[in-house]
């Protein structure tokens, strides 16, 4: 079987987690990679809730990342600007501490909030020209059903053989299977 | 809170959905009647520009007039959202759901409003840019020692901060609607909002880690906010400024007085959008406990500033507590008094009084109140003179007056626009909510906890109204 015979899509729609979960324990079972099956819900599901590897996030440290860097710039603008520029201080000194350091404060708070919503983005392929590989994320007919509150499971990258036999799986709950 | 009614998910999912597809005549009406009070704001706001700061009621020694105690004011305000919307999340006050979407956009509007003040104080407001750092022809940067510039760094980041900590939970119902809508406009402009988004798994768990850190990152931004607004007094030797609990006294406030904001905004919105099944009785009730709360932490800081002032015995500071207390500002501050903190907890110790429409008239009072407040910091400790030749008084023109209620009416304009355009409610924490409520089997019952009346309950789609 070549890749280019693997590409075919099953997509069925559930009212209950329930039978998701169990459509995707069958699918699973009959050979189908847990990377080929993609669930889209109107809310975050609870962990441990689909048979499912659960998603990484790199969020939290690229959110430190952020705050050091956005901290270092602030403490660079504020310190630099006060060594370039010298006022008379009558004697102290020329980088005075608190106001750098509420300089600094803020600009590492908004480094982290920038970085925060940026990976964020970035993880949910939700940035311009960032696909989410193997046709996650793209836009489905079916949608609508996710916006109405229901389940969409959509299984990628399969073959003829194993899209006839992953219907078949899916079936009992569906509400629309295709 | 008479009756919990069990009401099944997927009922109040689809009330909610139907509430955000009904037209919406009276936040129309609403757009227009404060776009009104927008032109008004523009007007005077053009006739300062034009015929310079003259025209305001600002001179010496009373050089802050209306200008920065709306900025102070606002800039309050703006705590209602963010800051309590942050704290319930961090907290995982299973309330909070309903709430959060519109604290939020009262944060965001109150904050730009807030954020112009200072500009129009400026009266040339053209070259506001002089106080971004820049690199120039005269190699004059801004000078960082000053809390005025403190201010600009901790204002802008609370407002790419809020901003960002509104947009990120709304970009799942942003896909709500663009896949509700019919093609066209309508269904272009919730595409460009909801960026692509499907409701994949990773696209939960990412969103989920990110409201988290925000969460917690805002919390100490909003606090220092309205610290380093505090220290655009306290940094100063005037009587009456130099206090050391200004940093906690005015974020304390600034807590007060958007949570008075939030009461007033849920009540409306809960009567005009018909939300009673969602902003119950419950929620008016833990936040009027909070209101309660506040107002009383606010008189215990009133008392313990105006204790050791007094008790102090230093003649200019007593000068200016003398004015407040028995001289020209006696009347407005003991109003402030009463509507802050006696009226609160004479209504709101009680449980008929935490409900909406006593809530929302103790809301306005308060809103009152901690105006007068920032009015009683800023013009009395000016206007009282410490050199004999010193002496003036503050009256503000019709100018200033203009611009303070055409703001009034810009931020409402920005507030029903944002109800119209988005789900004030947020339909996904909703659903996290009630599949948590139902123990994760979607379609089953929830307590709805609140007090929504028998009729309603029964009834799948409630209310009429403006909704």
């Amino acid at each position: 079987m070549t890749a280019a015979g693997r590409d075919r899509l099953v997509e069925a729609v559930f009212e209950r987690v329930e039978d998701v979960r169990a459509a995707v324990e069958a699918v699973l079972e009959s050979g189908v990679a847990a990377s080929q099956v993609e669930v889209r819900s109107p809310a975050p599901l609870e962990e441990g809730e689909l048979p499912l590897p659960k998603p990484k996030s790199r969020v939290l440290l690229f959110a430190l990342a952020g705050a050091v860097l956005g901290g270092l710039t602030a403490f660079g603008l504020a310190a630099g600007t006060a060594l370039a520029y010298p006022l008379p201080t009558g004697g102290m000194s020329i980088v005075a501490g608190p106001p750098v350091g509420v300089v600094t404060y803020e600009g590492t708070a908004l480094g982290l909030i920038l970085m925060t919503v940026l990976r964020v983005l970035w993880e949910g392929g939700l940035l311009p020209g960032r696909a989410i590989r193997g046709g996650r994320g793209r836009p489905s007919d079916l949608d609508r059903h996710v916006a109405d509150g229901r389940l969409l499971l959509r299984l990628h990258g399969l073959s003829e053989e194993e899209a006839g036999r992953a219907r078949d799986l899916c079936r009992p709950g569906a509400l629309e299977l295709r | 809170m008479t009756d919990r009614p069990q009401t099944s998910a997927k009922a109040l999912d689809g009330e909610l959905l139907g509430r955000l597809d009904r037209r919406r005549p009276g936040l129309l009406l609403g757009s227009l009647a404060s776009g009104a009070l927008v032109l008004v704001f523009f007007y005077c706001w053009g006739y300062q520009i034009a015929n310079g700061i003259g025209v305001t009621g600002i001179n010496r020694p009373v050089f802050w007039g209306f200008y920065i105690i709306n900025f102070v004011f606002w800039i309050g305000i703006s705590h209602a959202g963010t800051l309590i919307s942050a704290i319930l999340r961090v907290t995982n006050a299973e309330w909070r759901r309903p709430v959060t979407r519109s604290a939020e956009a009262i944060t965001l509007f109150a904050l730009a409003i807030g954020g112009l003040f200072p500009l129009i104080h400026l009266g040339r407001v053209t070259i506001f840019y002089y106080m971004v750092p820049y690199p120039n022809s005269r190699m004059l940067w801004p000078n960082f020692r000053s809390p005025l510039v403190w201010d600009i760094a901790a204002i802008t980041t609370y407002i790419i901060g809020s901003a960002l900590y509104l947009f990120l939970p709304l970009i799942p119902d942003a896909a709500v609607m663009r896949d509700r809508a019919a093609a066209g406009l309508k269904k272009r402009f919730y595409a460009i909002l909801a960026l692509g988004w499907r409701g994949t798994a990773q696209q939960w768990h990412s969103l989920e880690w990110g409201i988290r850190i925000l969460a917690v990152a805002i919390i100490p931004v909003a606090v220092s906010v309205h610290t380093i607004v505090s220290w655009d007094f306290a940094m100063t030797r005037t009587p009456g400024w130099k206090s050391t609990i200004f940093g906690p006294y005015f974020v304390v406030g600034a807590i007060f007085s958007g949570i008075a904001v939030l009461m007033i905004a849920m009540a409306l919105l809960r009567r005009g959008l018909s939300l009673e099944r969602f902003l119950t009785d419950r929620v008016f009730n833990n936040l009027g406990l909070l209101f309660v709360t506040m107002s009383l932490v606010w008189g215990y800081f009133t008392f313990a500033e105006h204790l050791t002032v007094w008790y102090s015995g230093d003649l200019p500071e007593k000068m200016v507590h003398h004015v407040l207390l028995h001289g020209d500002f006696a009347l407005p501050f003991w109003t402030m008094v009463v509507v802050n903190l006696v009226i609160p907890v004479a209504v709101l110790s009680f449980p008929r009084g935490r409900r909406p429409l006593p809530t929302a008239l103790v809301g306005c009072g308060v809103l009152v109140g901690m105006w007068l407040e920032r009015f009683l910091i800023v013009v009395p400790a000016l206007s009282t003179p410490r050199l004999a030749y010193n002496v003036g008084d503050y009256l503000p023109s019709w100018v200033e007056v203009g611009i303070m209620i055409g703001a009034v009416g810009v931020f409402a304009c920005l507030y029903f626009t944002f109800t119209q355009l988005l789900p004030i409610v947020s339909v996904w924490e909703m659903r996290e909510g009630w599949r948590h409520a139902a123990g994760g089997a979607a379609g089953g019952h929830v307590e709805t906890a609140g007090a929504a009346p028998p009729s309603a309950a029964a009834s799948p789609a409630p209310g009429g109204g403006a909704a």
